[in-house]
């Protein structure tokens, strides 16, 4: 009885078809009726009378497709920590186990070597099983195609590391462009109330608070004249009508509100 | 409706404005440097004059013991640390602020109240903690702890306790948290002073001096970690947050985000 062709010689120890799995238990059944011609391609998945062992084959394939995955999880590490984020807030314990010591650079190379790693394995993994029965052009197409799969992920992991550190220079910039619209509308330097309304109030509290935000701020650059001139708006105003707080405000527009009136 | 009147923070949060801007060594020429110099010790000694006898401050400029509150305090203790580091006030100017620096936080360590923090108002203790005063009082301490000269109270049994107990009981800061002074202490010798505490940029601003303070246990220091690694995870979303709003508030998170910075 001839063997079916599937079971044949090019079944290897990394078979993870399940159908071929099927044909493989039917092929052991077939061999037990046939003992003269045993499965002699399948030299890890055979027991020691030389027959296919089928928990052999399942344990060989689990293990192809666990490799796979891993491979998988591996090269899209970034994407899926930042999947996973919201995870994490809720158990900010997780990232409290990273010592603050630990610059968010070194945290980012680690992440960023597991995934080219990944990719790499990936990569080897596939292109081992798409090019097992392809010709020499096909094989160079599966390369191509590969590499550029990886590219792709690589690109994206990197995106998403991006995504995942809290990027302090970005924030204060956004901070502070917001921050500038408040004195957008000005003539003369003052900050006003409420930087969202350019018909809102310059005040002296405000342009001061905002003074020394400008002043704190490590990663951008502020113009020397462009300080100068809301400190000379200060002094002006100061000089009008000393420290007062000022009046007809919207309330909360300070952060005290002067426009609470309390019968005394 | 109640005429104006003055509010002692103005005054603190002008100087601390003037003497960072001084700092920065590139706002005035040398000849508009005297000019500056002159303008910031008058600031400096006018709120040098409404210090009460017990060391704190009032919001108001009528010095009296139940005008006492730790907001007017803390801004005081802060601009006063920045004006001993500054080059712009001379050596007896600087003594005497420095007295009265230590004074004020003698009188922030005898009110503190372990396991609640500092009320508004000590004469009138409460509940809900004033997380944002809280923080920002801690920053302001941490201050007044670098100068030199003034500084023997980071020795004290009681503020090393305080210190401990306060790391003990902090907790992380979402970005929308604020408390305001309440309705029943918002009459100050028969003014107005209603104040806004942000929660956020102050825990900032406060962790980043406090995970560098070498005074701290080893598991202090990891509790600091792990609330400013919570905290972190939330910067991202600040833009969003702050797309409108008032402009102090928006002022105090560039603060709170630029001392993270700078001690990252």
């Amino acid at each position: 009885m001839e063997l079916p062709k599937a079971v044949n010689p090019q079944v290897d120890d990394n078979i993870q078809d399940a159908g071929l799995r099927i044909i493989a238990g039917h092929a052991e059944k077939l061999q037990a009726e046939t003992p003269t011609q045993p499965l002699q391609t399948v030299p890890k998945a055979k027991n020691a009378s030389g027959l296919v062992n089928p928990e052999e084959l399942q344990r060989l394939s689990t293990r192809a497709i666990l490799g796979g995955g891993l491979f998988l999880i591996l090269s899209n590490i970034a994407t899926i920590l930042e999947l996973m984020q919201d995870g994490f807030k809720a158990l900010g314990i997780v990232f409290s186990i990273i010592p603050q010591q630990i610059p968010s650079w070194m945290i980012v190379t680690a992440i960023m070597i597991a995934v080219v790693a990944g990719n790499l394995l990936l990569g080897r993994f596939l292109y081992t099983r798409f090019t097992r029965h392809a010709i020499s052009t096909h094989k160079v197409g599966a390369a191509v195609f590969l590499m550029l799969l990886g590219s792709v992920l690589i690109l994206a992991n990197a995106s998403s590391v991006a995504r995942l550190r809290p990027n302090l220079p970005r924030v204060t910039n956004e901070l502070v462009s917001n921050l500038l619209r408040a004195t957008a509308a000005s003539q003369d330097g003052g900050f006003r109330t409420d930087y969202g309304s350019p018909t809102s109030r310059e005040d002296a509290w405000t342009t001061a608070q905002s003074v020394q935000a400008l002043l704190s701020r490590a990663h951008i650059h502020i113009k020397s004249g462009f300080v100068l001139v809301s400190i000379t708006w200060i002094e002006i105003t100061l000089d009008l009508v000393g420290l007062q707080i000022q009046w007809n405000l919207p309330m909360s527009a300070l952060k005290s509100r002067p426009g609470c009136w309390l019968p005394t | 409706m109640e005429p104006p009147y003055v509010r002692t923070e103005i005054s603190s949060w002008v100087l601390a404005a003037y003497l960072k801007a001084f700092r920065s060594g590139s706002i005035w020429s040398k000849t508009e440097s005297t000019v500056v110099t002159a303008r910031i010790s008058g600031y400096l000694n006018e709120l040098l004059a409404w210090q009460d006898r017990t060391g704190a401050w009032g919001p108001i400029t009528d010095v009296a013991e139940p005008n006492d509150r730790t907001y007017a305090t803390v801004v005081a203790v802060w601009a006063l640390a920045e004006a001993e580091e500054s080059p712009a006030i001379e050596t007896d100017l600087k003594r005497k602020a420095g007295q009265s620096m230590q004074n004020a936080v003698d009188w922030l360590i005898r009110n503190y109240r372990p396991n609640y923090g500092w009320d508004q108002n000590p004469r009138q203790p409460g509940s809900d903690k004033f997380n944002g005063l809280n923080y920002q009082a801690m920053y302001a301490l941490e201050k007044a702890e670098k100068i030199d000269g003034y500084n023997s109270f980071k020795n004290l049994r009681a503020y090393i306790e305080l210190k401990s107990n306060f790391v003990e009981t902090m907790e992380p800061m979402r970005i929308e948290e604020k408390t305001v002074v309440p309705s029943t202490d918002l009459n100050v010798g028969g003014k107005a002073c209603w104040a806004t505490f942000l929660g956020y940029p102050w825990s900032l601003a406060g962790l980043s001096e406090l995970r560098q303070d070498p005074s701290l246990t080893s598991a202090e220091r990891r509790k600091v970690r792990r609330v400013l690694r919570i905290e972190l995870d939330e910067i991202g979303e600040l833009p969003k947050y702050w797309e409108k709003g008032y402009t102090w508030a928006l002022a105090e998170t560039v603060i709170g985000v630029s001392y993270l910075s700078n001690a990252l």
